[in-house]
């Protein structure tokens, strides 16, 4: 934690909304990224980032600072997602959310589109299959855009867990989205995976 | 099918990351909300003192006490809390789990504020609706400690914590949270154990106790069972003082709340009062600030109550000080959910309103046998209904 954040996190533990509005600032960008990553939609992504900023405000009395406040943060918005998740699973408007994506789809621009919502929507199917360790670490490589390193401090297990993740992560999204394809040697991510 | 002219990795980029991130404005004028309704009103309100569930008593800034007393009657249901910067001398209803408390303190430590929730069904008075809970709650904290000021900040902090440890009311719940000159806090929450099992977690022992070290929001919980109680220890104090004050955890004799312990004077002025509303009838008004008024500068969301007691707490005391045009009141303030034909009854009131069931919001301010007022306003809408002074108590 930087000097100016430490002087910031005193400040919102002496009441000042103002010095919270700086923390959410300066951290809105990366907390959005994380619920939009985790939820997949820009308004659950809003709530997703309110919860953990109101969380935030409330548990800064308990903070210690042992973990950098991006990590902290980043955990928070991780559970909020979770429990956001968790209330919203209901399969009808799960199933009402899809029928909608397609009927705007042609509405808009005809069967390009519709195609690209289906692949969207197998894509989404295969995400949801995969064990809650591998989805979190996809959404936070590839949406939140964080490296290896800040994964590992995030979800708090080693950088070769999140490597091993990753590749496996992407793995079992390609068998899931293609049961056709002839099982071969695990993939590896395309993307270079800086530390 | 993904058509896999497209690559994997790449679909999973485009499908993960917004198109666009809102500008901060936007987010931040939903967490300001919900963090309190008036900017500048908002830190006084968020930390006033004393906040409950179904009813609730604040002590307010002003009120310098030296012991954390709390005890309260308003529209029938009773809860006291009595203690001492040593601990919790009395809780009323009794609580359905052994009460412990810490044999010694880490040095420099004292209990600064404390909440007790008797659960539901447990206040007598059946037909309470809290918020989002059928039992009253209350929570105290201590402005001044064996002689010495409690910062206003950690005042404040401890404050809140208690409040957010007491939960939503589901099942009685006590909180103990100690601060040390530094103002790192100890929090401690006891629960009756019975049904439950320990959180998923690191297994670690507390005395020589079997415990657990689970992580809740990114804190370290330290969770165990000593008698029939679950206890679990938390806070921003370092992990030896917390496992210190966990180990020192021992069974506590209460008395009963009237009990007033030797040489230990009572609060001056009452922070409670046992005479119900019916019997102190006072001046009706029409009220002061307008459905519209009120939205606009306390906003409100009626569906704040079954997910965010806290802010919910905060909203209606907002709106009750703008429909009663009660100033910046330093006092405590107590409130409860409940149908407008019990809110009439309760208030000994004939006074026109919406149909019986309406669900209202009935609240006390300036809790005291001095004099105060009674706000009844919509539950929903937030529209106030009735504004009526009360009576000081004769003895």
């Amino acid at each position: 934690m930087t000097e100016h954040e430490a002087e910031l996190v005193a400040q919102c533990r002496r009441g000042d909304q103002e010095a919270f509005r700086a923390l959410v600032d300066a951290y809105h960008d990366r907390v959005f990224r994380t619920a939009y990553a985790l939820t997949g939609d820009p308004h659950d992504a809003t709530e997703v980032e309110q919860d953990t900023f109101v969380k935030a405000w409330r548990g800064l009395a308990a903070f210690r600072g042992d973990a950098a406040l991006a990590t902290w943060l980043t955990r928070l918005a991780l559970n909020a997602a979770r429990d956001h998740l968790r209330r919203r699973r209901a399969r009808a408007v799960l199933q009402g959310v899809l029928v909608h994506r397609r009927l705007m789809a042609l509405r808009a621009d005809g069967e390009q589109a519709l195609q690209r919502v289906d692949e969207r929507d197998d894509l989404d199917r295969a995400v949801r299959r995969l064990p809650p360790p591998l989805r979190q670490t996809l959404a936070l490589y590839y949406g939140a855009e964080l490296s290896v390193k800040e994964i590992a401090e995030t979800l708090r297990c080693p950088e070769g867990t999140v490597k091993w993740r990753l590749s496996t992560g992407i793995a079992r999204l390609r068998e899931l989205l293609d049961p056709e394809r002839p099982p071969g040697r695990r993939a590896e991510p395309r993307k270079a995976i800086d530390p | 099918m993904i058509r896999h002219e497209r690559g994997l990795e790449e679909l999973l980029e485009a499908r993960l990351r917004p198109r666009e991130v809102p500008p901060t404005e936007s987010v931040w004028w939903g967490v300001r909300r919900r963090l309190g309704a008036h900017p500048r009103r908002a830190r006084r309100v968020l930390l006033r003192a004393g906040l409950a569930l179904a009813m609730l008593l604040a002590l307010g800034a002003g009120l310098a006490l030296a012991s954390p007393d709390l005890r309260a009657w308003v529209g029938g249901v009773a809860v006291g809390l009595r203690g001492s910067s040593h601990g919790v001398a009395s809780l009323e209803p009794a609580p359905p789990f052994t009460v412990l408390q810490p044999s010694a303190l880490p040095a420099g430590w004292t209990l600064v504020a404390n909440g007790y929730n008797p659960g539901p069904g447990r206040s007598g008075a059946p037909g309470w609706s809290g918020v989002g809970s059928t039992a009253p709650s209350a929570v105290s904290v201590a402005s001044r400690v064996a002689g010495q000021d409690v910062p206003p900040a950690t005042r404040e902090l401890a404050q809140a914590r208690a409040q957010d440890l007491l939960g939503n009311g589901a099942e009685a719940a006590l909180a103990l949270v100690y601060a040390d000159p530094t103002g790192q806090l100890i929090e401690v929450v006891e629960r009756s154990a019975a049904g439950k099992a320990l959180p998923a977690g690191r297994a670690t022992t507390v005395g020589s106790q079997p415990a657990v070290v689970a992580l809740r929001d990114g804190q370290e919980v330290l969770a165990f069972v000593r008698q029939d109680t679950l206890v679990e220890v938390s806070g921003s104090a370092g992990r030896d003082d917390r496992l210190r004050l966990a180990a020192s955890l021992q069974p506590a004799a209460l008395a009963p709340v009237d009990a007033t312990a030797a040489g230990q004077a009572p609060p001056t002025p009452p922070a409670w009062t046992r005479v119900p509303l019916s019997s102190r009838p006072g001046a009706q008004e029409p009220p002061h600030a307008t459905r519209e008024a009120i939205v606009r500068q306390c906003g409100w969301d009626a569906a704040l109550g079954s997910s965010a007691l806290g802010e919910a707490m905060q909203q209606v005391h907002c709106a009750a000080r703008l429909a009663a045009a009660s100033p910046d009141d330093q006092g405590a303030w107590a409130y409860s959910r409940t149908s407008w034909r019990a809110a009439a009854q309760q208030l000994g009131t004939d006074a026109a309103g919406p149909p019986g069931a309406t669900q209202v919001y009935l609240v006390q301010l300036d809790v005291s046998e001095r004099g105060g007022s009674v706000v009844v306003l919509d539950a929903t809408t937030a529209q106030p209904y009735l504004v009526a002074r009360l009576q000081p108590v004769t003895p």
